[in-house]
Protein backbone atom coordinates (compact mmCIF):
# COMPACT_ATOMS: atom_id res chain seq x y z
CA UNK A 1 0.00 0.00 0.00
CA UNK A 2 1.47 3.30 -1.25
CA UNK A 3 -0.38 5.92 0.94
CA UNK A 4 -2.65 7.48 -2.14
CA UNK A 5 -6.21 7.39 -1.47
CA UNK A 6 -7.97 5.04 -4.32
CA UNK A 7 -10.12 7.68 -6.07
CA UNK A 8 -6.59 9.33 -6.59
CA UNK A 9 -4.96 6.41 -8.35
CA UNK A 10 -8.21 5.97 -10.24
CA UNK A 11 -8.37 9.73 -11.42
CA UNK A 12 -4.62 9.27 -12.50
CA UNK A 13 -5.58 6.00 -14.27
CA UNK A 14 -7.96 8.25 -16.41
CA UNK A 15 -5.84 10.94 -17.03
CA UNK A 16 -3.12 9.19 -18.54
CA UNK A 17 -6.02 7.02 -21.07
CA UNK A 18 -7.23 10.79 -21.88
CA UNK A 19 -3.43 11.34 -22.50
CA UNK A 20 -2.94 8.50 -24.29
CA UNK A 21 -6.51 8.39 -26.21
CA UNK A 22 -5.51 11.90 -27.39
CA UNK A 23 -1.90 10.98 -28.58
CA UNK A 24 -3.38 8.32 -30.49
CA UNK A 25 -5.80 10.99 -32.44
CA UNK A 26 -2.72 13.28 -33.03
CA UNK A 27 0.17 10.96 -33.66
CA UNK A 28 -1.66 7.84 -35.90
CA UNK A 29 -2.63 8.09 -39.36
CA UNK A 30 -5.12 5.43 -39.63
CA UNK A 31 -8.59 6.64 -38.77
CA UNK A 32 -9.07 3.08 -36.81
CA UNK A 33 -6.57 4.13 -34.86
CA UNK A 34 -8.18 7.56 -34.35
CA UNK A 35 -11.25 6.03 -33.27
CA UNK A 36 -9.95 4.06 -30.93
CA UNK A 37 -8.39 6.88 -29.66
CA UNK A 38 -11.61 8.67 -29.02
CA UNK A 39 -12.81 5.77 -27.39
CA UNK A 40 -10.12 5.66 -25.30
CA UNK A 41 -10.86 9.63 -24.10
CA UNK A 42 -14.37 8.39 -23.44
CA UNK A 43 -13.32 5.66 -21.17
CA UNK A 44 -10.75 8.00 -19.14
CA UNK A 45 -12.87 10.73 -19.04
CA UNK A 46 -16.15 8.18 -17.36
CA UNK A 47 -13.37 6.99 -14.99
CA UNK A 48 -11.86 10.05 -13.88
CA UNK A 49 -16.27 11.77 -13.69
CA UNK A 50 -16.52 8.36 -10.94
CA UNK A 51 -13.50 8.55 -9.26
CA UNK A 52 -14.27 12.31 -8.45
CA UNK A 53 -17.47 11.40 -6.86
CA UNK A 54 -15.86 8.61 -4.60
CA UNK A 55 -16.55 9.89 -0.96
CA UNK A 56 -14.33 8.73 1.60
CA UNK A 57 -15.45 5.38 2.52
CA UNK A 58 -18.24 5.69 0.68
CA UNK A 59 -21.13 2.61 -0.60
CA UNK A 60 -23.33 2.84 -3.46
CA UNK A 61 -25.96 5.38 -3.32
CA UNK A 62 -29.20 2.88 -3.44
CA UNK A 63 -30.88 2.08 -0.45
CA UNK A 64 -31.65 -1.29 0.43
CA UNK A 65 -32.46 -3.04 3.92
CA UNK A 66 -28.68 -2.96 5.03
CA UNK A 67 -27.85 0.52 4.34
CA UNK A 68 -29.35 3.30 6.03
CA UNK A 69 -30.16 6.65 4.73
CA UNK A 70 -27.92 7.99 7.13
CA UNK A 71 -24.65 5.89 5.94
CA UNK A 72 -21.71 7.93 4.26
CA UNK A 73 -22.70 7.53 0.08
CA UNK A 74 -21.03 7.99 -3.10
CA UNK A 75 -22.07 10.97 -5.28
CA UNK A 76 -24.65 9.87 -6.94
CA UNK A 77 -24.97 12.95 -9.39
CA UNK A 78 -21.58 11.93 -10.74
CA UNK A 79 -22.66 8.20 -11.28
CA UNK A 80 -25.58 9.24 -14.20
CA UNK A 81 -23.40 11.94 -15.81
CA UNK A 82 -21.12 8.71 -16.69
CA UNK A 83 -24.12 6.91 -17.87
CA UNK A 84 -24.79 9.86 -19.90
CA UNK A 85 -20.87 10.02 -20.79
CA UNK A 86 -21.37 6.80 -22.06
CA UNK A 87 -23.82 6.43 -24.26
CA UNK A 88 -22.47 10.16 -26.01
CA UNK A 89 -19.47 8.31 -26.56
CA UNK A 90 -20.89 5.22 -27.77
CA UNK A 91 -22.85 7.52 -30.02
CA UNK A 92 -19.66 9.22 -31.30
CA UNK A 93 -17.79 6.36 -31.84
CA UNK A 94 -21.02 5.03 -33.94
CA UNK A 95 -20.87 8.07 -36.05
CA UNK A 96 -16.74 8.09 -36.97
CA UNK A 97 -16.60 4.38 -37.72
CA UNK A 98 -20.10 4.92 -40.05
CA UNK A 99 -17.54 8.03 -41.55
CA UNK A 100 -14.44 6.00 -41.95
CA UNK A 101 -16.42 2.87 -44.20
CA UNK A 102 -17.67 5.38 -46.15
CA UNK A 103 -14.57 7.34 -47.14
CA UNK A 104 -12.67 3.90 -47.19
CA UNK A 105 -16.02 3.37 -49.99
CA UNK A 106 -14.64 6.59 -51.72
CA UNK A 107 -11.04 6.36 -51.23
CA UNK A 108 -10.23 3.13 -50.93
CA UNK A 109 -7.92 4.02 -47.54
CA UNK A 110 -7.83 4.55 -44.25
CA UNK A 111 -4.98 6.94 -44.54
CA UNK A 112 -5.59 10.91 -43.34
CA UNK A 113 -2.95 11.70 -45.69
CA UNK A 114 -4.74 10.45 -48.55
CA UNK A 115 -8.18 13.16 -48.09
CA UNK A 116 -5.98 16.14 -47.88
CA UNK A 117 -3.50 15.72 -50.78
CA UNK A 118 -4.90 17.28 -53.62
CA UNK A 119 -5.72 20.75 -51.57
CA UNK A 120 -2.76 22.42 -52.27
CA UNK B 1 8.90 15.00 -44.92
CA UNK B 2 9.14 18.47 -42.59
CA UNK B 3 5.29 19.04 -42.13
CA UNK B 4 4.92 15.93 -40.95
CA UNK B 5 7.65 16.76 -38.62
CA UNK B 6 6.39 19.95 -37.54
CA UNK B 7 2.82 18.33 -36.42
CA UNK B 8 4.71 15.31 -34.37
CA UNK B 9 6.64 18.42 -32.26
CA UNK B 10 2.89 20.49 -32.14
CA UNK B 11 1.06 17.71 -30.91
CA UNK B 12 3.72 16.72 -28.35
CA UNK B 13 3.61 20.27 -27.50
CA UNK B 14 -0.19 19.70 -27.23
CA UNK B 15 0.00 16.54 -25.57
CA UNK B 16 2.67 17.80 -22.71
CA UNK B 17 0.76 20.72 -21.81
CA UNK B 18 -2.90 18.24 -21.48
CA UNK B 19 -0.80 15.83 -19.35
CA UNK B 20 0.29 18.98 -17.28
CA UNK B 21 -2.61 19.83 -16.46
CA UNK B 22 -3.74 16.20 -15.89
CA UNK B 23 -1.34 16.12 -13.07
CA UNK B 24 -2.47 19.24 -11.52
CA UNK B 25 -5.70 17.60 -11.26
CA UNK B 26 -4.58 14.77 -10.07
CA UNK B 27 -2.06 16.54 -7.66
CA UNK B 28 -4.59 18.72 -6.23
CA UNK B 29 -7.43 15.76 -5.62
CA UNK B 30 -8.50 15.38 -2.20
CA UNK B 31 -10.53 12.39 -0.96
CA UNK B 32 -14.25 14.35 -0.02
CA UNK B 33 -15.00 13.25 3.33
CA UNK B 34 -18.62 13.93 2.70
CA UNK B 35 -21.14 14.89 0.34
CA UNK B 36 -21.91 18.14 -1.29
CA UNK B 37 -25.02 20.14 -0.89
CA UNK B 38 -26.64 18.89 -4.22
CA UNK B 39 -25.84 14.85 -3.78
CA UNK B 40 -26.81 15.24 -0.36
CA UNK B 41 -30.40 16.82 -0.95
CA UNK B 42 -30.89 14.27 -3.94
CA UNK B 43 -29.86 11.22 -1.21
CA UNK B 44 -32.54 12.87 1.11
CA UNK B 45 -35.16 13.85 -1.23
CA UNK B 46 -34.94 10.75 -3.87
CA UNK B 47 -36.14 8.14 -1.09
CA UNK B 48 -38.30 10.91 0.49
CA UNK B 49 -40.06 12.19 -2.55
CA UNK B 50 -40.27 9.43 -4.97
CA UNK B 51 -39.62 6.53 -3.24
CA UNK B 52 -37.10 5.24 -5.25
CA UNK B 53 -34.21 3.72 -2.88
CA UNK B 54 -31.73 3.70 -6.16
CA UNK B 55 -30.73 7.49 -5.94
CA UNK B 56 -29.13 7.38 -9.88
CA UNK B 57 -32.18 6.05 -11.64
CA UNK B 58 -33.92 9.14 -9.59
CA UNK B 59 -31.46 11.58 -10.77
CA UNK B 60 -31.57 10.52 -14.74
CA UNK B 61 -35.32 9.47 -14.59
CA UNK B 62 -36.87 12.33 -12.12
CA UNK B 63 -34.37 14.73 -11.16
CA UNK B 64 -32.41 15.10 -14.46
CA UNK B 65 -34.73 13.35 -17.01
CA UNK B 66 -34.61 16.11 -19.53
CA UNK B 67 -31.07 15.06 -20.07
CA UNK B 68 -32.18 11.75 -20.25
CA UNK B 69 -34.56 12.46 -22.93
CA UNK B 70 -31.88 14.37 -24.92
CA UNK B 71 -29.46 11.55 -24.62
CA UNK B 72 -31.75 9.48 -26.13
CA UNK B 73 -32.61 11.86 -28.91
CA UNK B 74 -28.83 11.49 -29.61
CA UNK B 75 -29.15 8.17 -29.81
CA UNK B 76 -32.09 7.79 -32.37
CA UNK B 77 -30.63 10.52 -35.03
CA UNK B 78 -27.16 8.22 -34.00
CA UNK B 79 -29.36 4.91 -35.29
CA UNK B 80 -31.62 7.15 -37.93
CA UNK B 81 -27.91 8.52 -39.61
CA UNK B 82 -26.13 5.52 -40.35
CA UNK B 83 -28.40 4.09 -42.77
CA UNK B 84 -28.40 6.70 -45.32
CA UNK B 85 -24.37 7.15 -44.53
CA UNK B 86 -23.86 3.68 -44.70
CA UNK B 87 -25.91 3.54 -48.01
CA UNK B 88 -23.86 2.74 -51.22
CA UNK B 89 -23.15 6.22 -52.72
CA UNK B 90 -23.36 6.70 -56.45
CA UNK B 91 -20.88 7.24 -59.04
CA UNK B 92 -18.19 5.95 -56.41
CA UNK B 93 -16.63 2.65 -57.15
CA UNK B 94 -18.70 -0.71 -56.18
CA UNK B 95 -17.56 -1.66 -53.12
CA UNK B 96 -14.92 -5.02 -52.75
CA UNK B 97 -16.87 -8.25 -53.24
CA UNK B 98 -16.43 -9.81 -49.49
CA UNK B 99 -16.31 -13.28 -48.99
CA UNK B 100 -19.43 -14.83 -47.93
CA UNK B 101 -18.88 -15.20 -44.03
CA UNK B 102 -18.74 -19.04 -42.70
CA UNK B 103 -20.91 -19.88 -40.69
CA UNK B 104 -21.12 -19.88 -37.29
CA UNK B 105 -19.27 -23.06 -35.40
CA UNK B 106 -20.87 -25.46 -33.25
CA UNK B 107 -19.27 -23.58 -29.74
CA UNK B 108 -20.75 -20.50 -31.08
CA UNK B 109 -23.96 -21.81 -31.87
CA UNK B 110 -24.44 -23.89 -28.13
CA UNK B 111 -23.24 -21.03 -26.76
CA UNK B 112 -25.76 -18.95 -28.43
CA UNK B 113 -29.24 -21.55 -27.30
CA UNK B 114 -27.64 -21.79 -23.87
CA UNK B 115 -27.18 -18.10 -23.52
CA UNK B 116 -29.39 -16.35 -24.91
CA UNK B 117 -32.45 -16.88 -22.75
CA UNK B 118 -30.25 -15.60 -19.49
CA UNK B 119 -29.40 -12.96 -21.48
CA UNK B 120 -32.76 -11.96 -22.38
CA UNK B 121 -34.15 -12.18 -18.84
CA UNK B 122 -30.91 -10.48 -17.34
CA UNK B 123 -31.76 -7.69 -19.52
CA UNK B 124 -35.48 -7.92 -18.85
CA UNK B 125 -34.46 -8.05 -15.09
CA UNK B 126 -31.80 -5.18 -15.06
CA UNK B 127 -34.50 -2.68 -17.00
CA UNK B 128 -37.12 -3.65 -14.25
CA UNK B 129 -35.61 -3.43 -11.15
CA UNK B 130 -33.92 -0.09 -12.29
CA UNK B 131 -35.16 1.81 -8.96
CA UNK B 132 -34.76 -0.64 -6.83
CA UNK B 133 -31.24 -2.00 -7.20
CA UNK B 134 -28.21 -1.22 -9.43
CA UNK B 135 -29.73 -0.71 -13.23
CA UNK B 136 -32.29 0.47 -15.68
CA UNK B 137 -33.09 1.39 -18.82
CA UNK B 138 -29.79 2.12 -20.74
CA UNK B 139 -27.48 -0.46 -18.82
CA UNK B 140 -30.71 -3.29 -19.47
CA UNK B 141 -31.34 -2.31 -23.22
CA UNK B 142 -27.41 -2.72 -23.57
CA UNK B 143 -27.65 -6.20 -22.31
CA UNK B 144 -30.48 -6.99 -24.57
CA UNK B 145 -28.61 -5.69 -27.34
CA UNK B 146 -25.85 -7.79 -26.89
CA UNK B 147 -27.81 -10.98 -26.95
CA UNK B 148 -29.51 -9.41 -30.85
CA UNK B 149 -25.32 -8.93 -31.53
CA UNK B 150 -24.26 -12.87 -30.44
CA UNK B 151 -27.71 -13.82 -32.63
CA UNK B 152 -26.26 -11.82 -35.51
CA UNK B 153 -23.01 -13.55 -35.06
CA UNK B 154 -24.52 -17.10 -35.05
CA UNK B 155 -27.46 -16.50 -37.85
CA UNK B 156 -25.01 -14.79 -40.10
CA UNK B 157 -27.71 -14.67 -43.16
CA UNK B 158 -30.72 -13.61 -41.39
CA UNK B 159 -31.14 -10.02 -41.03
CA UNK B 160 -33.05 -8.35 -38.33
CA UNK B 161 -35.87 -6.43 -39.29
CA UNK B 162 -34.83 -2.62 -38.47
CA UNK B 163 -38.21 -1.26 -39.58
CA UNK B 164 -40.08 -3.41 -36.85
CA UNK B 165 -37.19 -2.01 -34.60
CA UNK B 166 -37.69 1.57 -35.64
CA UNK B 167 -41.66 1.42 -35.12
CA UNK B 168 -41.08 -0.46 -31.58
CA UNK B 169 -38.30 2.43 -30.36
CA UNK B 170 -40.71 5.21 -32.02
CA UNK B 171 -43.67 4.09 -29.99
CA UNK B 172 -41.65 3.99 -26.88
CA UNK B 173 -40.17 7.31 -27.39
CA UNK B 174 -44.11 8.70 -28.05
CA UNK B 175 -44.74 7.20 -24.74
CA UNK B 176 -42.33 8.41 -22.74
CA UNK B 177 -42.81 11.87 -24.21
CA UNK B 178 -46.41 11.42 -23.39
CA UNK B 179 -45.86 10.53 -19.80
CA UNK B 180 -43.84 13.46 -19.39
CA UNK B 181 -46.37 15.46 -21.13
CA UNK B 182 -48.80 14.37 -18.40
CA UNK B 183 -46.21 15.13 -15.36
CA UNK B 184 -46.47 18.35 -16.94
CA UNK B 185 -50.11 18.64 -16.65
CA UNK B 186 -50.59 16.73 -13.59
CA UNK B 187 -47.73 16.30 -11.95
CA UNK B 188 -45.00 19.36 -10.62
CA UNK B 189 -43.39 19.38 -14.24
CA UNK B 190 -42.27 17.75 -17.17
CA UNK B 191 -41.58 14.22 -16.45
CA UNK B 192 -42.93 14.17 -12.26
CA UNK B 193 -43.09 10.62 -11.83
CA UNK B 194 -45.33 11.69 -8.78
CA UNK B 195 -48.74 11.65 -11.42
CA UNK B 196 -49.07 7.74 -10.17
CA UNK B 197 -49.01 7.08 -6.36
CA UNK B 198 -45.43 6.57 -4.54
CA UNK B 199 -46.20 3.01 -2.69
CA UNK B 200 -43.78 1.98 -0.20
CA UNK B 201 -40.12 2.29 -0.84
CA UNK B 202 -38.30 -0.77 -1.61
CA UNK B 203 -41.37 -2.38 -3.01
CA UNK B 204 -41.75 -3.40 -7.07
CA UNK B 205 -44.54 -1.40 -7.74
CA UNK B 206 -43.40 1.63 -6.48
CA UNK B 207 -41.68 5.29 -7.38
CA UNK B 208 -44.37 6.58 -9.26
CA UNK B 209 -44.10 6.55 -13.28
CA UNK B 210 -40.21 5.34 -12.82
CA UNK B 211 -40.36 1.78 -13.40
CA UNK B 212 -43.01 2.34 -16.28
CA UNK B 213 -40.16 5.25 -17.80
CA UNK B 214 -37.54 3.14 -17.33
CA UNK B 215 -38.91 0.31 -19.05
CA UNK B 216 -39.93 2.28 -22.37
CA UNK B 217 -36.18 3.46 -21.87
CA UNK B 218 -34.75 0.07 -21.95
CA UNK B 219 -36.98 -0.95 -24.94
CA UNK B 220 -35.98 1.98 -26.50
CA UNK B 221 -31.96 1.61 -26.35
CA UNK B 222 -32.27 -1.87 -27.29
CA UNK B 223 -33.81 -1.32 -30.71
CA UNK B 224 -31.54 1.91 -31.03
CA UNK B 225 -28.35 -0.43 -30.58
CA UNK B 226 -29.97 -3.03 -32.31
CA UNK B 227 -30.19 -0.82 -35.28
CA UNK B 228 -27.41 0.05 -35.30
CA UNK B 229 -25.53 -2.97 -34.74
CA UNK B 230 -27.60 -4.24 -38.09
CA UNK B 231 -26.62 -0.81 -40.07
CA UNK B 232 -22.92 -2.16 -39.50
CA UNK B 233 -23.87 -5.76 -40.45
CA UNK B 234 -25.30 -4.91 -43.89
Amino acid sequence: MIGLPVSTLLIATGCGLIVLGFAAVLLHRNILRMIVGFSLVDTGVAIVLVASGYVKDGTAPILDADVTPDAVFVDPVNSALAVTAIVIGFSVTAMALAYAVRLYRLHGTLDVGAFTEGRG
Amino acid sequence: MTGRSIHVAVSLLALAGLALACARIVAGHVEPVALGELAAGYMRLSPEELTVPNVVTGILLAYRSFDTLGEVAVLFMVAASLGPLLQPMDGAPAPRPVRPMPPASEIVESGHHLLMPFIATFGAYVILNGHLSAGGGFQGGAIVASGVGLFMIVRVGTPVDTRALSVGESMAGVLFVAIGALGLVLGGGFLDPRILPGGELGRFVSGGTIPIVSALLGIKVAAELSVVLQRFRS
